[in-house]
């Protein structure tokens, strides 16, 4: 069902997009429950159990696989944002029942209205950075919100390693200097 | 991948960033003295990135432990501000009915029109998403452009004060087509009717240019007026638009879904084909225990021909399905609209035949029972039976309420059962229908043709107070009538009081004590034991359907065997069957009287008895109460007798009943 796929594929990823939003919160049940609420939850294993979900592995190239995981990065980093958009949407007084919210982040034993800033900013610096370099910003896609390792990004974005490992040190430090001066 | 965007000079930064960071402190002063020279923004920009590499790798390893494991779990909780309780608009949020990837429906009252509503919402964090937005707004209007009675009613799309939005739809009581099927099998007819129902609605979108894209069991939904409702355009597109990728239910999905090709109405004709296989089979064509293997059958392999399943189903419908589960789009039927078309006839001739058999049956069973009784030559005697004839009518019901249906079924296979175990009696159970209406001049003529004594009629209306009556055949004078309270159903036993009732008014006597050789192995297709495995199911349906179901998703329960009556019957059954079953399991429940107190159990007849309170943690009378067939189906209960017993596979049982009348 994805060996359409293409990186950068806007109509994919908005197909894509409701798939693994379901997946990964069926998947985080089912690892929450299996773990204990205390654990932290493991990103890269849910992209992988999503993956294994969406598609059927003999059904897909190998590059079609890769790519798979690209857009799945992309798919975590936007319902991660919109997540943190709307949190702070409402945490900034539309006076809807913020009491939900800090239910949850007292079960998840975090505050999280501070990170839910931090996100924010994060997905606007690297739409920014997006614009200096759009593989820069797929390498963060990958490292940081999908969780996946040098290799692993190397081979969803069909770019080397050390092209990995040097995009993925100068996207944090510029990132970190925008983040810091705003 | 081709780098789809970049920056000459920041990639120029980028790669005086990478070599710089490679090399020792000490040499990369010397090198960006080098490779900046002539350019201080540069070397000024470089240093700054350089400068902060070593904490801002630790910031973003920080910051990705600490915000992503809780942020998964805020969605995992799928936190967000609860819309019951609040009002939009006229709109006032009542309960949460449904939930999915890309919405949350809700049940609300229109207060001003004093209207329910199902408001769709899209889940929380999907509300600043603008392709979200865009996506509900689509959903709106494409089932918005469809004004047909078989497709869900939309109302419209809503922004609410804080920036959610949602649809605004008719709200229909009921349930889904998927819900329905778990409950068991749908009777051919009404099946059919449904089928047309939901292609006339697909049939309509298609007409207006629209593909679903994802028709399922789960998204028709039957409602309690019995009209049927295609819900959920949500993934709905104009024909033609851009190819789709990965969206839809697999094993509803097309091939061509599958492969992520563009799809069009022949990929809905063949969601619509699934369907109909679920409806009229109650099994899913390419369904496999997991997405590859299903993904895999959905491109690859051959659907099982209906009729295999289940043989009731018209040819001409078995033929249709199967072309629309074609692998090549071309080959299957082009719309709904070419579907429609060829199953309303089918419908029509299998109407118009049933009305011609109810005409005729008469004159058929007749000649039948006659050629049997007397014309045939005694190859294979007929197993003379000397008692008196008595022919068992069916019970007249309220025909719109399938609980008087139902309970007329249950009474009516309870009695037969029952009354057809008395030696002086030659019962002809009749269960097709009347050859008219039931007048004393119908059941006289009926009762000469089969020659019969006497004629068993009565009325099951829907109040559940059940009228028996016993005819004499000559001048249908009434020998015997009886006034049934049956609100808490039919049970063995009464028919057993029933059947000694119309014994004594017809001075027969009853069976001896002595027990009736049930030969095991053969009881199975016995049809005196067969037959009333359906009365039980049809019971149970109308007892409490979920027990049916629950009941019958065990494939190995085959029904009701007898209802022991004797100690000896008893000890005959769990000394033979075993041996006869030999490694297959049975299942026995008794209940015996034994000094004026009821004692309920179960038997593995398996050798190895068990206490019934071993596995349902109560004691035996908390159980069963006083009607032998409630136990029967409780899903409970059954899942209970896998567990404790340990075994797998639960090839076959059973349901035998001891009424221990003799200890």
């Amino acid at each position: 069902m994805l060996t359409r796929l293409d990186a950068g594929d806007a109509a994919a990823l908005d197909e894509l997009l409701p798939l693994v939003y379901d997946e990964l919160r069926t998947l985080a049940r089912r690892q929450r429950r299996r773990m204990g609420a205390a654990e932290t939850l493991n990103t890269t294993g849910l992209v992988h159990e999503v993956y294994l979900k969406l598609v059927g592995s003999e059904r897909i190239t190998a590059s079609g696989r890769a790519h798979f995981f690209a857009l799945a990065a992309r798919a975590m980093r936007q319902v991660l944002s919109n997540n943190a958009r709307a949190r702070r949407a409402t945490k900034r007084g539309s006076g809807l029942a913020p009491v939900a919210l800090d239910v949850v982040d007292e079960l998840v034993g975090i505050d999280q209205s501070a990170h839910a800033d931090t996100l924010v900013a994060l997905d606007d610096a690297l739409t920014a950075l997006s614009r200096l370099s759009a593989r820069q910003s797929r390498v963060v896609e990958c490292r940081f919100y999908a969780g996946m390792s040098v290799a692993e990004t190397a081979l969803a974005l069909g770019v080397s390693e050390p092209t990995v490992k040097r995009d993925w040190a100068v996207a944090q430090a510029w990132l970190y200097r925008e983040l810091k001066s705003a | 991948m081709p780098d789809t965007g970049g920056d000459d000079r920041w990639e120029r930064i980028s790669t005086l960033y990478g070599e710089a960071e490679a090399l020792a402190p000490s040499e990369r002063q010397r090198f960006l003295d080098g490779a900046c020279a002539g350019d201080p923004g540069l070397r000024a920009e470089v240093d700054a990135l350089l400068g902060v590499s070593g904490v801002a790798a630790g910031y973003f390893g920080t910051l990705a432990a600490e915000a992503i494991p809780p942020a998964l779990a805020a969605l995992e909780e799928g936190a967000g501000p609860g819309h019951i309780g609040r009002t939009y608009g006229a709109y006032h949020v009542v309960a949460e009915i449904g939930r999915g990837g890309m919405g949350v429906v809700y049940r609300a009252e229109d207060t001003r029109l004093g209207r329910s509503a199902a408001l769709k919402f899209l889940p929380h964090f999907l509300v600043t998403d603008p392709r979200a937005r865009d996506r509900l707004v689509r959903e709106a209007r494409a089932a918005s452009r469809l004004d047909d009675p078989n497709i869900c009613t939309i109302f419209g799309v809503e922004d609410t004060a804080d920036g959610d939005m949602f649809i605004a739809m008719a709200y229909y009581a009921g349930e889904t087509l998927a819900q329905r099927l778990t409950r068991g099998p749908i009777l051919l007819t009404e099946a059919l009717d449904i089928a047309l129902r939901i292609a006339k609605g697909l049939a309509a979108a298609h007409r207006s240019g629209l593909t679903h894209r994802d028709l399922t069991p789960r998204n028709v939904m039957l409602t309690a007026r019995r009209e049927v409702k295609i819900l959920d355009f949500g993934l709905a597109e104009a024909a033609g638009h851009h190819a789709d990728i990965g969206a839809g239910t697999p094993a509803y999905m097309s091939p061509e879904q599958v492969r992520g090709e563009p799809v069009a109405p022949p990929s809905d004709v063949w969601s619509l084909g699934v369907t109909f296989y679920e409806l009229f089979t109650g099994r899913k064509p390419f369904d496999r225990p997991d997405i590859n293997a299903t993904i895999e059958a959905v491109v690859h392999a051959e659907a099982r021909p209906l009729r295999e399943i289940a043989p009731k189903v018209p040819e001409a419908v078995e033929r249709l399905v199967l072309r629309m589960l074609r692998k090549h789009p071309a080959e299957r039927p082009a719309d709904a609209g070419e579907v429609v078309a060829e199953l309303e006839p089918i419908i029509e001739r299998r109407r118009v035949r049933k009305l011609r058999l109810v005409t005729t049956a008469a004159a058929l069973f007749a000649t039948a029972a006659i050629a049997y009784a007397f014309l045939r030559p005694p190859v294979a005697p007929p197993r003379s039976v000397p008692g008196a004839r008595v022919v068992l009518l069916p019970l007249s019901t309220d025909t719109s309420s399938s609980s008087s249906r139902y309970l007329a079924l249950g009474l009516h296979e309870a009695i037969s059962a029952q009354l057809s175990r008395f030696p002086g009696v030659a019962l002809i159970s009749w269960t097709s229908a009347l050859p008219g209406e039931n007048t004393p001049a119908m059941r006289r003529r009926l009762a000469r043709a089969l020659s019969a004594v006497a004629v068993i009629e009565g009325d099951v209306p829907e109040s559940e107070l059940v009228t028996l009556r016993l005819h004499d055949a000559r001048d249908d004078h009434l020998i015997w009538t009886r006034e049934l309270d049956l609100s808490r159903g039919v049970f063995p036993e009464i028919g057993r009081s029933i059947a000694l009732e119309i014994a004594a008014a017809l001075g027969i006597r009853p069976p001896p004590r002595s027990p009736e050789v049930l030969r095991p192995g053969t009881f199975a297709t016995d049809p005196r034991t067969g037959h009333v495995y359906e009365a039980v199911a049809a019971t149970l349906n109308w007892y409490d359907a979920e027990e049916a179901a629950a009941a019958r998703e065990h494939k190995g329960i085959r029904g009701h065997l007898a209802t022991i009556t004797s100690a000896e019957e008893n000890d005959f059954i769990q000394r033979s069957l075993p041996v006869a079953t030999e490694g297959r399991y049975w299942i026995g429940g008794y209940r015996s009287v034994r000094g004026g107190t009821t004692v309920e159990g179960w038997h593995w007849v398996t050798n190895e008895p068990f206490a019934f309170h071993n596995w349902a943690n109560g004691g035996p009378n908390d159980y069963f109460g006083e009607d032998g067939v409630q136990f029967w189906g409780d899903s409970a209960k059954w899942n209970d007798i896998d567990r404790v017993a340990g075994f797998e596979p639960f090839v076959g049982g059973f349901l035998v009943e001891y009424d221990g009348t003799s200890e």
